[in-house]
């Protein structure tokens, strides 16, 4: 019986390795569900089940980097990671959050072209400059003081019209640290669609659609800001009081267009 | 049983599996998953406005607005002027609008007036939702329209699709930019104070139209109404708080009035259904700075103030402003500027009058100064032609210092017929008088003048009418007839001197009238010269001195010995000589005396009577 004990050993592991296999494809699907259900939970609801995103993303980091782990499944285990951090919405999680999805755009790259899963390694190149621009924006229209439930675009307040007062001067900068965040991120987007272009089909309109987005989005918030800067010059105040010069404001605020993402979206 | 056989079952079992498990773990990886987009926070009106106009820039075309687009570095607006931004969201909401209406089916014209108020109707209500301090334009435009509305509560007839109260608004609305000037940080305190006074404008015509329901107020009326009357109250407010304090109050009290006071003149005295005119706002203007400034130099002190009272100055101001209506020219200096201080002149000289004569004090007194304006004014241009350095404002209140000082001190002596005069009969004898004086070149001046005179003569023959035998309305009469006689005939009747023909010959008239009443008989006594036969026989003798008097001259009991002679006829044949006999034989007859000196016969009684 000696020849059988080999068949034996091999027959096990391979049992093994099937139902790995298939825990892994549970858990992923588990994940990605549990993700879904929070990032799509109504908040104002106390009665919904909750999953913590933290958690999510903890157990997906942990999975992904499982010495055992095929690339493959790590490559997912990695998206639903980055997501969590990012519907997170949490400063403290920025370092892991990029660091996910490097760690994932890595297993990409060790996976052959044949092999690589398209969709996931698109995103996982667009999921931080994503996150960028949402915290950026949090500091143009942060929340309504008198309004809770609302945000408020802080140029709206500003008049540089009747004298800059130091109201004036603070919203602007903020305005325009905010907006060069969001041009950051948005040229990062850009870069990625030239360079991968032509798109996957199953991702390209969720990037055309959100990239074209945040550049409307962009240029109309710039052209806001260029209004009162130029307000503000016109007075030739001395000293400046912005962060920018005239000509800074200009180069920021240049006009970007959805038609920059001309061969990459709409065909 | 062949272990190889069996070693390949298995296998082939486990490949099967194998490849099951492989087919879900790529199903796992490719399944359709859920990837949130990247959210936007709702954006701010501003940005809003800047992002319509970089997606639709034809939206600009052909319109001023276009001017303040720039397209470098980015398309934007080039100023945060609150001002802008709001004319430039009223664009984007008129095309939005516009844009819906096609798409449910109106015609381009039908959608492109719709629009427009849709996208104004939204404005305003934004700027009333807005939480910041409104623009100055967001102010007054929410002022009008608020005020439009309780009318369109109150009197919904008067407000529909291009109905007068609609206009009338519009009107009002169109003048907001006269009351805003071009940079609107020179407002300063007035921010805030010109959209309340413009509201208390629109609040007097839209009232004007509800009680004359037939008035037209014209889009030029309220242009020079707004630029002659409401601009310049805006204007005098004064920057120093506790002047402005004081100013505050007499706006309050008098703006409203004066509004009223004004729209009054355009619907009075219509001839058609158009109305009067404002013809100068210039005019206009310097009779309500001269109200406001001269208030607020004498509001501390009392005097125009205490004299005339808020309803009182209100009336001098509507004096004011219908001779500014109808002769604008008399409010303005040679080089077109208006004449700020005339007004105020005309005030204080009418107030000290009135003061310094206390029988006129109230709301007569009120009167008189107004009809001394009036009158005075109406005839203006006349006087300045034959004196151009006796200022009108001045001959007014001179005018109006001479009719009250002597019928003042009538009235308060109470002699004769000045115990029976009431208030509304003392300002119709000043008002012939002035009339007359008025329209006559050379009546009025500045010193003591033919006028004071007339007055004077009539006070005296008043004065003399012991047994009331002529009314309050006869004295009126005869004082007219006397007055013009007196302008035909300068100097004569009653002469600047300490003589006056006309008093003579009245109080002669009245003495014999009087002996006959007081011969202890009274009416049984049958006389005949009193009421309108006393009246008629009075005012004949007067117009009589417009012809010869040369025998009058040298016999001053002329006229006196005529009526004896009527009045001893009458008494012997009382059949004879009734009222109307003596009434005819006085006027027949008295030139004829005043000429030959003598006394009628009897033949030319007769023949008087038959003729």
């Amino acid at each position: 019986m000696k020849p059988l004990v080999p068949l034996v050993l091999a027959i096990s592991l391979s049992a093994c390795v099937t139902l790995e296999q298939v825990k892994t494809a549970s858990n992923i699907i588990k994940l990605d569900n549990e993700l879904e259900a929070e990032v799509r939970r109504d908040r104002n609801n106390p009665s919904a089940a909750t999953f913590s995103l933290s958690d999510i993303a903890a157990e997906a980091t942990a999975r992904a980097q499982d010495a055992d782990r095929a690339a493959a499944d790590a490559i997912s285990y990695y998206r639903i990671a980055a997501t969590a951090y990012w519907q997170n919405h949490d400063p403290a999680q920025n370092t892991a959050l990029a660091e996910v999805a490097s760690l994932g755009q890595q297993a990409c790259a060790s996976v052959s072209e044949k092999e690589r899963p398209d969709r996931d390694c698109f995103y996982l190149k667009l999921v931080v400059p994503f996150a960028a621009i949402e915290e950026a924006q949090r500091n143009v229209w942060p929340v309504d003081e008198t309004d809770k439930g609302k945000t408020r675009f802080i140029l709206d307040d500003v008049n540089m019209s009747d004298g800059a007062s130091n109201k004036d001067i603070d919203l602007t900068n903020t305005a325009i640290k905010g907006l060069q965040n969001i041009r950051t991120g948005i040229s990062a987007l850009a870069k990625i669609g030239a360079e991968n272009a032509p798109l996957p089909d199953n991702i390209e309109g969720y990037f055309c659609r959100n990239t074209t987005e945040a550049i409307v989005r962009f240029d109309g918030a710039a052209s806001t800001l260029q209004s009162s800067v130029e307000t503000y010059f016109r007075g030739n105040p001395t000293p400046n009081r912005l962060t920018v010069d005239l000509a800074g404001a200009g180069k920021l605020t240049e006009f970007i267009g959805t038609g920059s993402l001309a061969g990459v979206c709409g065909g | 049983m062949s272990l190889t056989l069996i070693i390949a079952g298995i296998k082939a079992i486990l490949r099967a599996g194998q490849a099951g498990a492989n087919l879900y773990a790529e199903h796992a990886r490719d399944r359709a998953i859920f990837l949130p987009d990247l959210s936007w926070p709702a954006a701010g009106r501003r940005e809003t406005i800047g992002a319509y106009f970089q997606a639709n820039p034809t939206a600009l075309d052909g319109e001023p607005l276009a001017a303040h687009w720039v397209l470098t570095p980015t398309p934007h607006i080039d100023t945060d002027d609150p001002t802008i931004t709001d004319l430039f969201c009223a664009l984007m909401l008129k095309h939005q609008a516009q844009a819906k209406l096609v798409d449910e089916g109106k015609s381009e014209e039908e959608a492109k007036r719709d629009a427009e108020l849709l996208a104004g109707g939204r404005m305003v209500e934004q700027w009333r939702d807005s939480r910041k301090p409104p623009s100055a334009w967001a102010r007054m435009a929410l002022t009008i329209t608020d005020i439009g509305l309780e009318f369109v509560a109150a009197s919904p007839s008067m407000f529909g699709i291009g109905s007068k109260g609609e206009t009338l608004v519009g009107s009002f609305a169109e003048q907001m930019n006269t009351l805003i000037p071009d940079n609107v940080g020179d407002m300063g305190p007035r921010n805030g104070f010109s959209d309340r006074l413009l509201g208390i404008f629109l609040r007097a015509g839209l009232g004007t139209l509800e009680a004359n329901s037939s008035l037209v107020i014209r889009d030029e009326n309220v242009a020079k109404l707004v630029s002659g009357v409401t601009k310049p109250i805006v204007e005098a407010l004064p920057s120093n708080l506790a002047e402005q304090m004081v100013y505050r109050d007499l706006v309050d009290a008098l703006a409203g009035p004066a509004a009223e006071a004004a729209f009054r003149l355009l619907a009075e005295n219509t001839d058609d259904y158009l109305g009067k005119s404002f013809a100068d706002d210039k005019a206009l203007g310097a009779v309500t700075t001269a109200l406001f400034t001269q208030l607020q130099s004498t509001a501390a002190a009392g005097n125009v103030l205490d004299q005339f009272g808020h309803d009182g100055l209100i009336r001098l101001y509507q004096s004011g402003l219908q001779v500014a209506i109808d002769t604008p020219a008399l409010f303005l200096a040679s080089d077109g500027s208006a004449k700020q201080q005339l007004f105020q002149d005309l005030l204080k000289g009418t107030a000290t009058v009135l003061k310094d004569n206390p029988t006129f004090k109230g709301a007569i007194g009120t009167s008189m100064a107004v009809m001394a304006i009036e009158t005075v004014g109406a005839h203006a241009p006349t006087l300045l032609k034959l004196d151009p350095d006796k200022p009108w404002e001045l001959v007014a209140t001179t005018a109006l210092a001479q009719v009250t000082e002597t019928l003042g001190a009538g009235v308060e002596s109470g002699k004769g017929a000045f115990s029976a005069f009431g208030e509304k009969q003392l300002l119709d004898l000043g008002r012939v008088l002035l009339e007359q004086a008025a329209k006559t070149p050379g009546m009025l001046g500045v010193d003591k003048t033919e006028l004071q005179a007339i007055v004077a003569g009539i006070a005296k023959a008043m004065a003399a009418d012991d047994h009331l035998l002529l009314t309050s309305d006869d004295w009126i009469k005869i004082a007219a007839v006397a007055a013009r006689e007196a302008a035909a005939n300068p100097g004569r009747l009653f002469g600047t001197g300490a003589s006056s023909l006309a008093t003579t010959v009245i109080g002669s008239v009245l003495k014999v009238a009087g002996d006959a009443w007081s011969d202890g008989t009274g009416r049984a006594g049958q006389p005949r010269l009193f009421g309108d036969t006393l009246r008629d026989a009075i005012t004949a003798v007067v117009t009589s001195l417009g012809g010869n008097i040369t025998k009058l001259k040298a016999n001053p009991d002329l006229v006196k010995q005529f009526m004896e002679n009527l009045v001893a006829r009458a008494t012997a044949e009382p059949d004879k000589f009734g009222a109307a006999s003596i009434g005819k034989l006085v006027k027949s007859l008295i030139g004829g005396v005043l000429a030959s000196g003598s006394l009628p016969t009897d033949a030319q009684i007769d023949a008087a009577l038959a003729a």
